[in-house]
């Protein structure tokens, strides 16, 4: 099998974020090595700083949210493709404020501090609008670094804070705050079980063409992997621990408030009539609506079925 | 050569006199103008023939039509002002306390002494190590940004008046004492007007420094500004958004920079 | 005229000054009288003017001890106005402003301070050039601006280092007519440097010649040539005889420090 691929060597943009677990796990048991991959893990904060490698053709590979690959449409860069969609979550991410806020309604003139360009971005800006709220004037956004949220809350510099796990498992903790809303009010998510930002798993689009096989396989060893973390949630934790720095029962109850999605569902969803495709359209269109792009990209030119036999 | 000399021939040597010195005049300003023309050419040829993908490089017109589109959105003006105002302010305050202390600091060896060990402390750090603190003093309001033009610009403009104050020649105390001049009158009459124009011209540096500050207090913490806007343009994958900010702060300096040579003509008649 | 009980203007007692190792004034005694002109002549690096900046109060002597108008200095003294070879002029203010100084530091209201200087702007003849900066001023003007803002302070001794040595030689003349006329005016103690000896017959009321380092007072000369010292004086036969004295002197001087440097 090692003797089929084009090349050995290719690299993973990643991060501690839980879209790139599968990857993490496939290098840690050895399930790209037996497919004659060598995998590269390169660690990059954010989604816009993989996905600018990835353009510029540093790195092969990328897990990102889905908002940074629809800008990266939008700004006409034809450099990748979208494979897979490699997980949902809906109760990991949301807004979280102090007590007195019951409502979104009472967001009015309040500050809010969220990660820009980000999926908690777009589920406040969805949000607010559902509850006829204008984001420019009502309420004050402020832009934080995932990272600051806690802080900032806790400082009391902030009213509410829109972000994601682990801050969001940190300060759900907390006295004095509790939990606004999840994905699970986004209206996508209503409409299709859409989130504000899914993960996606892109390729160089260069990379792909020239190395189907190699690409095959990369898939593979992450659907193994993936289907690995659903089968054995304790070894994948321990093995997670080394990436994440979480205490093992925080990332044991991570693992649980994700779905993965299998091979075999893959094909469903992300085909051309599948929900996926349909959601990051409608996703795309949403950002134009609220000027954080410029205009809306056919997103079916990005996405890549055939990978897998 | 020729075609002038017939010309001088014909014309009253007045005119002659003053055609060569209205080109000399006008000669440097055109040339930079035809080489930036030629540069913005090349430029948007290179684009518009695909040789650079736009992602990398958007062409010229691509910035402008940004730029257009964000001015009739009317969040232009908005960045620049927001910008701006931080600098001012941060600089302002900066400023306000780097000269008196400079000059007092410049004057007296044993003050040096005191605050030498915190200066040699401060100066290093960039301002944008001074984030995670000025967070948690200031919190995430405006402040905040002024304390990050604040600390970036305070140290530099300490050691320029400093510096500035021992480019006053000696003498000029003497005399100064020599005419009943006490140590503090030695300081407001001579030390200060007499380091002035160093200390303008060090603080012409520190505007542009006080430039780059801003721009990394607006990476946190910001829904305005030029930073942010070059930020959050780098967030969408919007090239010419990260360009045209860059450009917005070069003319911003540009004419802040004018502004300043204004005021130094008004401060300094005797330069003149 | 002052009674001859009163102290001197300037009263140096023993005065020796060291830098390091190195001696620039060795047991300098002398008195300056109330009114006089006094000019110091000598080879340069003989100590004039350590001697002057002393006096000022710019400097303190190793040994020995200083009086101004009979009293110890301790610090800068006002009351000795000095004029400077390079003018030091303040470049910021302009002429008025500069003669106002002294005044302005006496806490002196602003329109007396005015007043006071146009007198002195008057006196020095720089009507017209009230509002000019020094950089516009040539030399010369700007030695009479210095010489006024001294005037206009009002100090009982002036001391000049040698004040014209920059200027050119019509210029210098001008002054030198100028200073004598103000002298006579204003009737100051003044104690005066140069190394040119027709400028020393020509100014002072007694001559002061400065030995090598370590300086030393090596003649005391009464200078008794009449006024006006007009073209005649100079070439009489006593200006002469002065100034052949004192070129000697000086001379012997100048040999002993190139020898000693030798």
């Amino acid at each position: 099998m090692a003797a089929e691929v084009e090349t050995s060597k290719v690299s993973y943009g990643g991060s501690s974020w839980l879209g790139h677990y599968p990857v993490w796990i496939g290098i840690k048991k050895g399930f790209f090595e037996k497919r004659g991959l060598s995998v590269d893990w390169k660690l990059f904060g954010t989604s816009s700083a993989r996905m600018g490698a990835l353009a510029a053709g540093d790195i092969e590979f990328a897990g990102t949210g889905s908002i940074s690959a629809l800008a990266l449409m939008a700004a006409g860069s034809k450099a990748f493709y979208v494979v897979a969609a490699p997980e949902s979550y809906a109760t990991v991410e949301g807004i979280i404020a102090t007590p007195e806020i019951k409502t979104i309604n009472d967001l009015k003139g309040k500050k809010l501090g969220v990660t820009f360009a980000s999926s908690s971005h777009v589920l406040v800006l969805d949000v607010l609008e559902q509850a006829g709220l204008d984001p420019s004037k009502d309420v004050t956004l402020i832009n934080l670094p995932a990272s600051d949220t806690p802080s900032a809350f806790k400082a009391k510099q902030v009213d509410a804070v829109a972000t994601w796990t682990p801050a969001f498992n940190v300060l759900r903790a907390q006295e004095n705050a509790h939990v606004l809303l999840d994905d699970r009010e986004f209206s996508l998510y209503k409409q299709y079980q859409f989130g504000p930002g899914p993960d996606v798993l892109t390729v160089s689009r260069d990379f792909a063409d020239e190395n189907p096989k190699a690409t095959a396989a990369f898939l593979e060893a992450f659907f193994e992997a993936s289907d690995f973390i659903t089968r054995e949630p304790a070894e994948a934790a321990s093995l997670l621990q080394d990436l994440t720095q979480l205490p093992l029962e925080e990332q044991s109850s991570v693992l649980k408030d994700i779905e993965w999605t299998g091979r075999a569902e893959q094909q469903k969803i992300m085909a051309q009539d599948g929900a996926f495709p349909k959601g990051l359209q409608a996703l795309a269109d949403f950002l134009v609506r609220h000027k954080q792009i410029d205009k809306a990209p056919k997103v079916e030119g990005w996405i890549k079925t055939q990978v897998l036999p | 050569m020729k075609a002038g000399a017939i010309t001088a021939k014909y014309e009253a040597s007045s005119v002659a006199a003053e055609r060569p010195h209205h080109w000399r005049r006008l000669r440097n300003p055109l040339i930079s103008l035809i080489s930036f023309g030629t540069l913005l050419l090349i430029w948007e040829g290179a684009t518009s023939l695909g040789l650079i993908e736009p992602l990398f490089l958007p062409a010229p017109s691509q910035i402008a039509q940004r730029a257009i589109l964000m001015a009739e959105q009317g969040t232009l003006l908005g960045h620049i002002a927001a910008s701006t105002w931080r600098v001012t302010v941060g600089f302002l305050i900066a400023s306000l306390v780097a000269i008196p202390l400079g000059i007092i600091l410049g004057f007296s060896r044993t003050s040096r002494a005191i605050f030498d060990p915190i200066l040699s402390f401060l100066r290093p750090l960039p301002s944008m190590s001074w984030i995670p603190l000025s967070l948690l003093w200031f919190g995430i309001g405006e402040s905040q940004k002024y304390s990050i033009v604040f600390m970036g610009a305070f140290a530099p403009s300490l050691l320029y008046v400093i510096e500035a104050t021992k480019s006053v020649d000696p003498l000029l105390v003497k005399a100064a004492q020599n005419l009943g001049a006490r140590p503090r009158d030695v300081m407001i009459e001579v030390i200060l007007p007499g380091s002035l124009p160093q200390i303008l011209s060090g603080l012409k540096v520190m505007l542009g420094i006080a430039w780059t500050c801003v721009i990394s207090a607006e990476l946190v913490a910001a829904r305005e500004g030029l930073g942010f806007m070059i930020m959050n343009g780098k967030e969408y994958f919007q090239t010419d958004t990260v360009v045209l900010g860059m450009v917005l702060i070069s003319i911003t300096v540009m004419a802040t920079d004018l502004v300043f040579r204004f005021f130094e003509r008004r401060i300094l008649p005797w330069k003149a | 005229m002052e009674s001859l009980t009163s102290a001197p203007a300037i009263e140096l007692s023993h005065v020796s000054k060291h830098y390091g190792s190195m001696q620039a004034l060795k047991d300098v005694s002398l008195a300056v009288q109330e009114g006089e002109f006094v000019v110091i002549v000598g080879a340069s690096g003989c100590g004039k003017s350590t001697m002057l900046n002393m006096i000022a109060g710019f400097d303190r002597p190793t040994n020995g001890r200083i009086h101004v108008q009979g009293r110890e200095n301790t610090g800068v003294n006002p009351e000795c106005g000095m004029v400077f070879q390079q003018y030091a002029l303040f470049p910021w203010m302009t002429v008025e402003d500069n003669i106002a100084f002294g005044l302005k530091m006496k806490r002196m209201s602003k329109a007396e301070r005015r007043s006071r200087a146009q007198e002195y702007i008057d006196m020095v003849g720089l009507r017209g050039f009230e509002k000019s900066y020094p950089k516009a001023l040539s030399g010369g003007m700007r030695q009479r601006v210095a010489i006024a803002r001294v005037l206009a302070n009002n100090p009982k001794v002036m001391l000049f280092d040698e004040p014209f040595a920059a200027l050119d030689a019509m210029t210098r003349q001008v002054l030198q007519e100028q200073l004598v006329r103000i002298y006579e005016q204003q009737r100051k103690t003044i104690l005066f440097i140069t190394h040119s000896i027709d400028e020393a017959l020509l100014l002072s009321s007694r001559i002061i010649v400065m030995s090598a380092r370590p300086g030393q007072v090596v003649q005391d000369i009464n200078n008794d040539l009449p006024h006006p010292r007009n073209a005649d004086v100079q070439l009489s036969e006593r200006y002469l005889e002065l100034k052949r004295h004192i070129w000697h002197a000086v001379q012997a001087e100048v040999v002993r420090s190139i020898e000693a440097a030798a």
